[in-house]
C-alpha cells in the first residue's frame, strides 16, 4: 500500500488550483472506473516526471520498467486513492518506492551512516572553516541556462549516477520531488539528520562537478 | 560568529526552510558581507532549481504508451475481478 500524502504536498502552484482540482477528480473517476482511453491520457501526461525519477534512482537502463511496474501498482491501487494529494504527487511516490525496492532487490541497501565518509567540501575550507577554495564564476548561473547546457544535463546525470544510492535518492526524492523531510525519512528509513548531510553532500558534490565543469569545459 | 564552513551548512537548510528566524537573520547578515558564501548560495539555489525542474525535459519514447497499456491490460487479465471495464465508448 502506497501511502497518500497530505493535501497540498507537492501542489504545482502555478497551476490553476480549482481548474486543476476539477479536472484531475474527474481523470481520476474515469481511472477508477478503468477507462483504457483515461490510462492512455494519464500515462502519456504523467510519464515522463516519472521515467525522470525512476532514472534518476535505478539508472536509465531499468527506468522504463520501473514506470511500467508503477502503472502496474496504480491500476491495482486507483481505487485506494482518495485524492488527499495531488495525483501527480501520488505518482511519485508509487514510482520512487517502487524503484527503492527495485534496488534493495538487486543489492544489500547501503549503509546511511555518513560519519565514516569524507566530506565532499573538505578541499574547500581551512580548519577555521573559513575558505580555500571558494566558488568559481558560474557563465551559467541562472536555471534557465543551466538547464540548456546540454554538455553540462549529461554530467549532472553522470555524477548522480556515481552517488550512493541513498544519497542519490534522497537529492532526488528533495531536490527532483520537493518531499518532505518526514516522507524521506519514513520512506528510506533514515534519520533526518542522515538525511540532511546526505542530500547537503550530494548538493555539495554537484556544484563542485559544476565548478570544474565551468573552469575546464569537462566532467 | 559562524564560520563560512558553517553557513554553507546553514544555506543548505535555509534553501529547505529548515532554519529559524534568528539563523536566517544571521545567514543574510554574513551573506552580506561575504563575497565567497554570497555566491555559493546563489548557485546552491540556480543548482536546485536546476534540478527541480529537469524531469520536464524528459521525453517519452514512441511506443512507451502503448507498451503500458500493454503491461496493464495484462495485469487486468491475471487479476480477474479487480480489472477495469475497459472502454471508454
Amino acid at each position: 500500500m502506497t501511502h497518500e500524502p497530505r493535501a497540498g504536498e507537492g501542489a504545482d502552484s502555478s497551476t490553476n488550483n480549482s481548474t486543476r482540482h476539477t479536472d484531475e477528480a474527474a481523470l481520476v473517476a474515469q481511472l477508477q472506473a478503468g477507462d483504457q482511453e483515461a490510462y492512455r491520457t494519464a500515462v502519456a501526461k504523467y510519464s515522463p516526471r516519472m521515467l525522470a525519477t525512476a532514472r534518476a534512482i535505478v539508472g536509465p537502463a531499468q527506468a522504463e520498467d520501473v514506470v511500467q511496474e508503477a502503472w502496474v501498482t496504480v491500476f491495482r491501487q486507483i481505487g485506494k486513492f482518495e485524492q488527499r494529494s495531488a495525483l501527480s504527487t501520488w505518482l511519485q511516490r508509487i514510482v520512487a518506492n517502487g524503484a527503492i525496492s527495485h534496488l534493495r532487490k538487486q543489492k544489500k541497501e547501503a549503509s546511511s551512516d555518513t560519519s565514516q565518509e569524507q566530506p565532499p567540501d573538505a578541499d574547500w575550507f581551512d580548519s577555521r572553516g573559513r575558505w580555500v577554495n571558494p566558488p568559481v564564476a558560474w557563465d551559467t548561473s541562472t536555471p534557465d541556462d543551466l538547464l540548456t547546457a546540454a554538455d553540462l544535463q549529461d554530467c549532472i546525470d553522470k555524477h548522480i549516477a556515481l552517488m550512493s544510492d541513498q544519497q542519490r535518492q534522497v537529492l532526488v526524492m528533495r531536490d527532483m520531488q520537493s518531499q518532505s523531510f518526514d516522507d524521506i525519512c519514513n520512506d528510506l528509513g533514515v534519520t533526518a539528520s542522515n538525511v540532511r548531510v546526505l542530500l547537503h553532500r550530494g548538493r555539495t558534490r554537484l556544484m563542485k562537478m559544476v565548478d570544474h565543469f565551468q573552469e575546464t569545459g569537462t566532467c | 560568529m559562524l564560520s563560512c564552513q558553517e553557513i554553507t551548512a546553514k544555506a543548505n537548510d535555509m534553501l529547505d526552510n529548515e532554519l529559524g528566524f534568528r539563523e536566517r537573520m544571521a545567514v543574510r547578515m554574513h551573506l552580506a558581507m561575504c563575497v565567497h558564501c554570497r555566491r555559493f548560495n546563489r548557485h546552491l539555489r540556480a543548482l536546485a532549481a536546476t534540478l527541480k525542474r529537469r524531469p520536464d525535459l524528459e521525453v517519452l519514447p514512441a511506443d512507451f504508451v502503448d507498451r503500458v497499456m500493454t503491461t496493464i491490460n495484462s495485469a487486468q487479465g491475471a487479476s480477474e475481478g479487480e480489472q477495469p471495464q475497459g472502454s471508454s465508448s
